[in-house]
C-alpha cells in the first residue's frame, strides 16, 4: 500500500507525501514543541517541524523503508533542524553551544502515550477548565471571546489560563510521561 | 505579587503581552530561576497541548502551501509587481499615510518600521481640527479562498486565511461616510488568531468583481460565475497596483497602512459606492497567516478612517 504513495512522492507528488506523514504530524510538531529552543511557541515549533517535513519532501531518494519506518526517519530529520535552530538561538542569545546540543540530542518523535496522557489529564478538569482548554488550544479563539463565553473577567481569564497549563503539565508529568527535552 | 505573576504568565500563554508587561515578567522571573524554568517549560507544554488539541487543519493547510510554494516558482505578487513596473515607479507613498495611522490608532504601536520607501515622501499636510476618524466594521463582508479545495466556500468561517494559494476578500459599507469627503489615510485592520503574525509579503487589491460571501471560492466569485483566472488573478478580476502591505501590529494585530493609491480607492468608493467591491488580500510568503472573520463575535477586519467631511483645500 505504500509503494505507490512512495513512488508518487518520488516523481514530486506533494499530496502523496502528505499523505504519508500526516498520521505522524500531531508527534513531529509535539516534538518541535517540547525540544525547539525558546521561546517554545506552537508558532515556532510550526514553523520548525515544517521546514523538517519540506526537507524531508525534497529528500525522496534517501528515504528507504527497508531501513526504518518512515515516523523515525522524519524525528530524525527533525532533529537536524532542532539541532541548528539552537545553533542559532545560542548565537542570538548568547547561551552555551554544549548547552543546547544536549537539548537536541534527546529529541525524539513524540509517542502516542504522551497524547493519551493530556486527554486523560483533561478529563479531570472540571467543565469550565475543559471549555477553557478546548477554546483556546483547539479552537484558538482570542482571550477576550473565551472570557466573554465562559462569563470571566479577562484578567481572570488569563490567570485560569496559565494555573490551567501549569495543572495540565504537572499532571501528564505525574503520570511518568513529562518530555525530558524540556529541561535544556 | 503571587497572582500578578499568575495574570502575566496566563497572557504571555495567550500570546497578548503588551511590551511593557513582558518586560515586568522578564524582571519577575529573574529573580527566581525555578519559577523562570517552571514558567519555560509551561510554555513548552502549552505548544504541546495547542499540537495535540487543534486537530492540525492549520497546521497542514500551511504545510501544504509551503509544498506547493515550492513547487511553483512564478509568484501571483511577483507577478502582478512585473506587469505593473512602469506604474508604480510614478506612485507617491505620502508620510502622512504613516503619521495619521499612529494618530489614529491611538495605543496602536507598530513594533516593525516598514521596508523604506525608494519614493521620497512628501512632507504631512498640517493637522486639520475638523478631522473625524471611524472604524467600519459592522457593515462588512468577508470570505476566503484557497487553492487546494477551489470550490470550497469559505465565507461561514470563522477564520480568514493568506498566504500561497490563499487569498482574503474583505469588503466594508460606507454609506455612513458623506459623499465627498476627503479622506486623509485609510488602515485595515485584521486580528491574529495566532501570536506575533509575522507579515512580511502580503499585499491588498482593489478587487473588480462583485463577488458573493456565500458562494465565492478560489475558481468562482459568485454562484456560477467564474473569475477570469481563478484565485482572482485576471486582469478583469483585479486591480494590480498594491493598495498597501500587510505589517505587525499591536499584539495580535496586523495593520495594512493604505497607501496613496488606496486612499484615492476609497474616496471612490464614497462616492461612488457600486464600485465599491472590497479588497484582497493575498501574498506569497512561504506560511499561512489566520485572521479572526467576521462571524469570529466582533473581531473582524476593521477600515479606520481618518476624513473631513467636506472636501477643503489641502
Amino acid at each position: 500500500m505504500m509503494q505507490p504513495l512512495l513512488d508518487r512522492w518520488r516523481r514530486g507528488d506533494s499530496e502523496a507525501f502528505l499523505e504519508l506523514v500526516r498520521p505522524h504530524l500531531v508527534s513531529l510538531r509535539a516534538m518541535a514543541a517540547f525540544y525547539g529552543p525558546p521561546p517554545g511557541s506552537l508558532w515556532e515549533a510550526d514553523d520548525l517541524a515544517q521546514d523538517a517535513l519540506l526537507e524531508a519532501f525534497k529528500a525522496a531518494e534517501e528515504f528507504d523503508p527497508a531501513r526504518g519506518d518512515i515516523r523515525s526517519w522524519l524525528g530524525g530529520i527533525l532533529r537536524n533542524r532542532l539541532r541548528r535552530a539552537w545553533q542559532e538561538a545560542s548565537r542570538e542569545r548568547g547561551r552555551q553551544a554544549a548547552e543546547a546540543m544536549r537539548a537536541a540530542e534527546r529529541a525524539e518523535p513524540v509517542e502516542d502515550r504522551h497524547v493519551d496522557a493530556l486527554r486523560r489529564c483533561m478529563e479531570k478538569l472540571n467543565e469550565t477548565g475543559r471549555r477553557v482548554v478546548r477554546a483556546h488550544y483547539g479552537e484558538g479563539l482570542p482571550c477576550a471571546e473565551i472570557a466573554a463565553q465562559v462569563k470571566m473577567s479577562l484578567s481572570a481569564l488569563y490567570v485560569m489560563l496559565h494555573r490551567l497549563r501549569r495543572g495540565l503539565r504537572e499532571c501528564v508529568e505525574r503520570e511518568g510521561l513529562g518530555p525530558e527535552g524540556a529541561r535544556p | 505579587m503571587k497572582e500578578r505573576a499568575e495574570y502575566l504568565l496566563g497572557k504571555a500563554a495567550a500570546g497578548e503581552l503588551e511590551g511593557a508587561e513582558a518586560e515586568e515578567l522578564g524582571r519577575l522571573l529573574a529573580g527566581d530561576p525555578e519559577r523562570a524554568e517552571a514558567a519555560t517549560r509551561d510554555a513548552r507544554f502549552g505548544a504541546f497541548a495547542g499540537a495535540v488539541l487543534d486537530g492540525g487543519r492549520r497546521f497542514e493547510r500551511s504545510l501544504q502551501a509551503r509544498l506547493r510554494a515550492d513547487r511553483e516558482p512564478a509568484p501571483f505578487v511577483e507577478a502582478l509587481e512585473r506587469r505593473m513596473a512602469p506604474r508604480r515607479s510614478g506612485a507617491l507613498l505620502i508620510a502622512a499615510a504613516a503619521a495619521g495611522l499612529l494618530a489614529i490608532l491611538g495605543t496602536v504601536v507598530l513594533h516593525r518600521e516598514p521596508p523604506p520607501d525608494p519614493v521620497p515622501a512628501a512632507p504631512a499636510p498640517p493637522p486639520s481640527p475638523v478631522v473625524e476618524q471611524h472604524a467600519f466594521r459592522i457593515h462588512l463582508k468577508d470570505a476566503m479562498i484557497f487553492s487546494g479545495k477551489p470550490d470550497q466556500r469559505f465565507g461561514k468561517g470563522r477564520v480568514l486565511e493568506a498566504g500561497h494559494g490563499l487569498g482574503i476578500l474583505v469588503r466594508w459599507d460606507l454609506s455612513d461616510v458623506p459623499p465627498g469627503s476627503d479622506v486623509r489615510s485609510a488602515t485595515l485592520l485584521l486580528s491574529s488568531r495566532t501570536p506575533g503574525p509575522r507579515a512580511s509579503g502580503f499585499r491588498a487589491f482593489e478587487v473588480r468583481r462583485p463577488w458573493d460571501e456565500a458562494t465565492v471560492t478560489w475558481n468562482d466569485f459568485a454562484e456560477d460565475h467564474p473569475w477570469q483566472e481563478p484565485g482572482a488573478r485576471g486582469q478583469d478580476d483585479c486591480a494590480h497596483v498594491p493598495l498597501g502591505r500587510l505589517q505587525p501590529a499591536d499584539g495580535r494585530r496586523a495593520a495594512v497602512r493604505f497607501n496613496d493609491e488606496g486612499v484615492a480607492l476609497v474616496e471612490t468608493w464614497i462616492r461612488h459606492p457600486d464600485r465599491n467591491l472590497g479588497i484582497l488580500l493575498t501574498g506569497e510568503a512561504d506560511r499561512v497567516l489566520q485572521f479572526a472573520s467576521r462571524e469570529s463575535d466582533g473581531h473582524g477586519p476593521e477600515l479606520v478612517l481618518e476624513y473631513v467631511p467636506e472636501r477643503s483645500e489641502r
